[in-house]
């Protein structure tokens, strides 16, 4: 057991779930502060908590792992798609899905195009979020077994449980200041890593040599182009398709707010990936990659190589801190697609407040316990995984969801068409063999054809919802 | 009905979609793999350097955006 490293861990753990009690009252007091914060986040908060929420395990171990064990480009394929993220969402979608004033993505599918579209979104985002815990359980086991000495199952199941109970506390409100804070130790963090590294190896182009010494394809296109276009596809449209980021536009006091936020969690992202950038060098030219069980783990080995105790529980304290935001904003995801958009909406319309919060706890801890089942033996690298969540969103969500707001001929057939048989396409493309991450390159298309072919071959949409389309578009203020 | 219609395909966010689709398409169908820079694919770097213009497009639109708000508004 790492002493120092546990003691920050645990002391930093305790704050969080200090907070998420404090404002466990306020969050519960009403159904738009569990979801969304009552909307009313400043610009530095809301950078921080986009970014945080978006920024997963993935983006730090998951990035670094991937770019010691598939060389460098991916790595950097990886930032070319994430570092766009809120800026394509914010070009593409965020105005006009404010405008519409709904709380989650399926209740804007339900405003759209009615109800049965709603019901298959809810199931298809609970049925993702569930599945992108994985990854983010899978880290936090890694993270939490070395820091304890505890074995990678016994870590996966005592984290993954608190995150729960932290998230299910305190809703959306618990989770967006907790991200100012999470944020900020991640980048700070890995900053000083940075620092340390760079100095340790007495500049950048020594470093990136020291790394080519050990491992000369470190610089090198391993992949097919096909896995590099893949990722990033998918993480371009992370944005636009996850649940979890576009709840986090909501959360945003006006539009204003929203727009300076995505810029501020813009400028995260790009540090965040300049810093990965030389820890994956550093990771490469410790020479430990082959040697390690599973190559994830390269990033806290890094930390442990070049930091001392100290710094290295604050690090481990940001990393987890990563994982902790986007694993709760994904099960706030699941608990809203069924406490809110499927049991309040279609099954129990007289359900208090109170009730369907209440039942957005149960569906927390059912879904966090279903990744854990699966996290218990990871299927990929994480980055992978993140991929294949982000690909399969893209398939189902990212043509209904941006034709509906852009174009009024978009009918409740073909956004089912397009929803249904881009999740299809993406489930047979996954079970072929294929290059990596790049099942969605396939199944999207299908989407974007059905979701078009399909709503031109049947009547357009009343005019009413014609005039709604072009609403979204009218007042710029909104 | 129709002055809105037209009036959605000059927001600035579909004008900064087509900037960033552009760039990234011209980049995929470059993918200079085989030229390096200091050890790293120039694949490598230029996706780095597309980091930066990413920011760029962002900060542009925020401050566009400002701007039609403060017109409108007077």
């Amino acid at each position: 057991m790492q002493i120092m490293e546990a003691t920050i861990l645990g002391i930093y753990l305790l704050i969080m779930i200090g907070i998420g009690i404090w404002f466990a009252k306020r969050a519960h007091s009403s159904e738009g502060d569990y979801w969304t914060a009552g909307g009313k986040i400043n610009s530095f908060v809301g950078s921080f908590a986009f970014f945080a929420a978006v920024a997963s395990s993935s983006s730090l171990m998951g990035a670094v792992g991937s770019g010691v064990a598939l060389g460098i480009p991916f790595l950097l394929a990886y930032g070319f798609g994430a570092v766009a993220i809120p800026s394509f969402a914010m070009f593409l979608i965020s105005g006009q899905i404010r405008r519409a004033g709904v709380k989650t993505l399926p209740e804007f599918f339900k405003t759209r195009y009615g109800k049965s579209v709603q019901i298959v979104s809810a199931i298809i985002v609970v049925l993702c979020m569930t599945f992108y815990m994985i990854p983010q359980l899978t880290a936090s086991g890694l993270i939490g077994s070395y820091v304890l000495g505890i074995d990678y199952v016994t870590a996966v199941i005592i984290l993954g449980l608190g995150f729960t109970l932290y998230a299910a506390l305190g809703g959306m409100w618990a989770i967006t200041y907790t991200d100012l804070i999470q944020g900020a130790v991640m980048v700070i963090g890995m900053f000083i890593l940075t620092i340390i590294i760079v100095m340790d190896h007495g500049g950048v182009s020594t470093l990136i040599q020291d790394a080519l010494a050990v491992d000369p394809q470190f610089g090198d296109v391993t992949q097919p182009w096909m896995s590099y276009f893949g990722l990033f596809v998918a993480f371009l449209w992370f944005g636009v398709v996850s649940p979890s980021a576009v709840m986090r536009n909501f959360a945003a006091r006006d539009a204003k707010t929203a727009r300076r936020s995505a810029l501020g969690a813009c400028f995260l992202y790009v540090t965040v990936f300049i810093f990965g950038f030389f820890i994956a060098s550093a990771g490469a030219s410790l020479g430990v990659a082959e040697s390690l069980e599973n190559q994830d783990m390269i990033f806290i080995s890094v930390i442990e190589h070049y930091m001392p105790p100290i710094l290295a529980g604050v690090m481990l304290a940001g990393l987890l801190a990563a994982i902790m935001s986007s694993a709760d904003a994904m099960l706030l995801a699941v608990a809203a697609g069924i406490a809110h958009d499927i049991y309040k909406e279609h099954i129990n319309k007289e359900a208090s407040e109170k009730t369907v919060t209440r039942l957005g706890l149960v569906v927390m801890i059912l879904a966090s316990i279903v990744g854990i089942i699966f996290a218990i033996n990871p299927p990929q690298l994480i980055a992978v995984m993140v991929g294949w969540v982000s690909g399969a969103m893209l398939s189902a969500f990212g043509f209904p969801l941006v034709l509906g707001l852009w174009w009024k001929r978009a009918n409740t057939a073909g956004a089912l068409a397009g929803m249904v048989g881009g999740t299809v396409t993406f489930i047979i493309m996954a079970l072929l063999p294929f290059a990596l991450v790049s099942e969605h390159l396939v199944s999207a298309p299908v989407s974007a054809i059905l979701t078009i072919g399909v709503s031109l071959m049947t009547a357009s949409p009343s005019q009413s919802t014609q005039l709604q389309v072009d609403q979204y578009h009218t007042n710029i203020q909104a | 009905m129709e002055k809105l219609t037209k009036k959605k395909w000059k927001d600035p966010g579909i004008i900064m979609v087509i900037l960033l689709s552009t760039i990234a398409l011209m980049f995929w169908i470059w993918w200079p793999t085989d030229t390096y820079i200091g050890g790293i694919s120039l694949v490598g770097w230029a996706m780095f350097a597309c980091f930066f213009i990413w920011l760029a497009l962002t900060i542009i639109y925020v401050i566009w955006m400002e701007k039609i708000e403060k017109h409108e508004a007077e």
